[in-house]
């Protein structure tokens, strides 16, 4: 149960980083390297939260 | 300093995208491909694991049992391929048995996959192949090669330190989805937990004499080539090694059960119910650290020059030559010993006697490949079908 409870909270959790990480993506007007820094790290949570990897 | 405007994140967000798809697309293929046994003429029913522990249903964990029965009453077997999935050495041998056995006394419990999960998941981290194929006389068969352990889309978050329930030994955080390490399970735990708690279930209920959980081992691993086997079991388990060394001409030495090594079906099985279990290793050459690139072709035919240099130096458990250690070796030793150990146990207690015919033994596979034992679901009854 507290498994399960634990597994909900991080699918919410990947979301929320997800969306806030595309927010400063949008943002992002001086550097080239965070563009790709930020494209980087949504790939986990992109992945997970599409119940592939 | 170059600026990121909008032009440069379009182009690096579609690179990214295309990357993102191509990586992907291939993992979420393979949790999807379905692979099709058909149904023998000894099937007589099929069950899931759900229907020993309905809180498996619906979910991945859940797995096809094959039922098959005799004429004649008798002594009952399971036999579990796939407990740890990156081995399907056992996943092969059962689905020989289910499209090929008949049984004339007795009943057979097959389970293709038994962490029907870790078949679904994947070890790109190591190179592993998704998938592998094997020749048949009507074209390639494919199989998924998964992991060893439960997916964590299926089973998530890990513990720190997994105590093992119930003898609360403290084991690696990674075996809490390891199905070697769950047994006896419990109802309420987590699914990895109530899939070998609904295994002990079939057991208790159906009254089964014999489990056999078929795995493979590194060529550099001690415990391989072998037969694991606690104390109650071990009379049945020295019959059949003498046997198909000397009427077969293939080694399979003993190994005792730990009695304080906890969650491994050799010892919780014995244990917790009155069932004698067996646990069968194969030596496995792709699953060995030092090997080249982890390929289908050695999956398949378990030639390394590394592993032979280190065979040279002695460093390996089993003898190796050039030959290396063929799929067809390891399927067919699993069929005989698995076999010889019924034939044992049929022959000690008459009264619970197990009789099947017409599945191939170690000679059989050898010289005619594991393939030619499957036949074409495409030409197959679709009822006969089943997709695991």
């Amino acid at each position: 149960m507290i498994a399960r409870f634990i597994m909900i909270a991080y699918y919410l959790m990947s979301a929320f980083f997800v969306l806030i990480t595309i927010k400063n993506l949008l943002k992002e007007r001086d550097s080239r390297d965070r563009v790709v820094l930020y494209l980087v790290t949504l790939i986990p949570f992109i992945l997970r939260l599409l119940r592939i990897k | 300093m170059k600026t990121a405007g909008t032009g440069f994140k379009l182009s690096v967000t579609a690179v990214f995208i295309i990357l993102l798809i191509a990586g992907g697309w291939p993992l979420r293929q393979h949790r999807h491909f379905p692979v099709e046994i058909v149904c023998g003429p000894g099937v007589t029913e099929i069950r899931n694991l759900s229907d020993y522990l309905p809180a498996l249903k619906g979910t991945k964990a859940d797995t096809p049992v094959f039922i098959l029965s005799g004429k004649e009453p008798g002594g009952s077997v399971l036999v579990m391929g796939n407990t740890h999935a990156n081995e399907p050495e056992g996943l092969l041998t059962v689905a020989i048995m289910i499209e090929n056995a008949v049984v004339e006394k007795g009943t057979v419990f097959l389970i293709p996959s038994f962490n029907r999960s870790a078949s679904l998941n994947t070890r790109p981290g190591e190179g592993y192949p998704l998938y592998f194929s094997i020749r048949t006389p009507w074209g390639q068969k494919r199989f998924r090669m998964g992991n060893r352990d439960a997916s964590p889309l299926d089973q998530w978050p890990d513990p720190d330190v997994y105590i093992h329930y119930p003898e609360k030994q403290m084991l690696s955080y990674l075996d809490i989805r390891n199905t070697n390490r769950t047994w006896p399970g419990r109802k309420n735990g987590l699914p990895m937990e109530q899939v070998t708690f609904a295994a002990m279930e079939l057991l208790r209920r159906e009254q089964v004499d014999l489990a056999i959980d078929l795995h493979g081992a590194e060529t550099m691993f001690p415990v391989t080539n072998c037969i694991v086997a606690p104390e109650k079991s071990m009379r049945i388990a020295t019959l059949a090694s003498l046997t198909v060394k000397s009427m077969e001409g293939f080694e399979n030495h003993l190994e005792s059960s730990p009695e304080k090594f906890r969650g491994l079906s050799h010892r919780e099985i014995g244990d917790y119910s009155d069932t004698l279990p067996f646990l069968l290793e194969s030596p496995i050459p792709f699953l060995d650290q030092p090997t080249g690139a982890k390929t289908e072709k050695l999956f398949l035919d378990g030639r390394d020059e590394f592993l032979l240099s280190l065979a040279r130096k002695k460093k390996l458990f089993v003898p190796y030559d050039e030959s290396g250690w063929s799929l067809d070796r390891r399927v067919g030793q699993h069929l005989s010993v698995s076999l010889e150990i019924i034939r044992q146990y049929s022959r000690k207690t008459p009264d619970r006697a197990i009789i099947i015919k017409n599945v191939p033994r170690y000679s059989d596979v050898v010289d005619n490949g594991t393939g030619s034992y499957f036949h074409n679901p495409a030409s197959s009854e679709k009822g006969k079908v089943v997709k695991i």
